[in-house]
């Protein structure tokens, strides 16, 4: 583990590994906006929408560390990609019944919390 | 008391900023270590040191020509009871959540709530003689002796029968009760 993992100090392939880090580093980024609007967000559609592009981001970075060994692909990040994704499903599934109780009392997803409430 | 009521929308929205970027600094620092942590394209190690005995074994103990079958459905098999219990868990609160807004439940909605409890039930059965032996989840040296020494990949297939059964119940019951509850809304 370390900097050496990034590419660094690695001609041969430094350009493969160094587009790797960039993908990677823009896939993190996707992850965290998507988590800040899971926050932020006050409607709970796109709170939705936020979980499951953070989880896709999840599951992208554990597809990027795919290895080799002994002339076969290492299977742990597909199986721990595959299993982060059905459970993200769930906590859709979840979600949708929680937005659905919003729906039945407020009409709309909309939904108040202190950063869009106004005191009188 | 303007100017309060302005202070007081203030105090809200930085207190409320301020604990969704303390997460996200948190999630940040976490991520960015295991991206660090992540191989390079390429790598010929293992991302876990297990994985060499997965790969090495993987067939001749599992049956499984397929590694990620292999690791999926036998060797982290008992992952797969939490997992069984997430969906059992997402099924029972739609069951009360059916009751709390007073949805009807039709006798055809009822069959996808049964077939996920009763796979989850089967499959905790199945498991539990297993434990005795404490090896595997589902003991498959004890369920070799009825079925034969092909029953280890049986066993694992039927783990992982029981638990896509119940994920798929357990949505359906999720996606109905939606369908069900958006159209009594509007």
């Amino acid at each position: 583990m370390g900097l050496e993992n990034l590419g660094f100090g690695k001609e041969e392939n430094g350009l493969i590994l160094n587009t790797l880090l960039i993908v990677r580093i823009l896939i993190l980024l996707m992850a965290l906006i998507a988590f800040y609007r899971l926050f932020a967000s006050t409607h709970l559609a796109k709170k939705i929408t936020a979980w499951a592009v953070f989880q896709v981001s999840i599951v992208l970075l554990w597809l990027s560390a795919s290895s080799h060994y002994h002339g076969q692909e290492n299977p742990i990040p597909q199986v721990v990609a595959f299993l982060i994704g059905i459970f993200s499903i769930g906590i859709l599934g979840i979600m949708l019944i929680f937005a659905l109780g919003v729906l039945r009392r407020q009409g709309s997803l909309q939904i108040e919390n202190n950063d869009t409430k106004r005191p009188a | 008391m303007a100017k309060h009521t302005d202070s007081s929308t203030l105090s809200h929205f930085i207190s409320f900023r301020l604990v969704a970027w303390i997460f996200l600094l948190a999630l940040a620092v976490l991520l960015f270590y295991g991206l660090i942590s992540l191989p390079p394209l390429g790598d010929t190690n293992p991302t876990f040191h297990v994985a060499s005995r997965y790969l090495d074994h993987g067939a001749e103990e599992t049956g499984f020509t397929s590694s990620f079958l292999a690791v999926l459905l036998d060797y982290r098999s008992f992952d797969l009871i939490l997992f069984d219990l997430f969906f059992l868990g997402l099924t029972l609160a739609i069951l009360l959540f059916r009751v709390v807004e007073n949805l009807s439940i039709r006798p055809s909605d009822w069959i996808w709530a049964y077939v996920s409890l009763f796979s989850s039930l089967i499959l905790f059965v199945l498991g539990w003689v297993g434990l005795k032996s404490s090896s595997n989840f589902m003991d498959y040296e004890f369920w070799s002796g009825p079925f034969g020494a092909s029953a280890r990949v049986h066993g694992a297939w039927i783990t992982g029968g029981l638990v896509l059964l119940t994920t798929l119940a357990s949505l359906t019951w999720a996606w109905k009760t939606w369908v069900l509850g958006k159209k009594k809304t509007a």
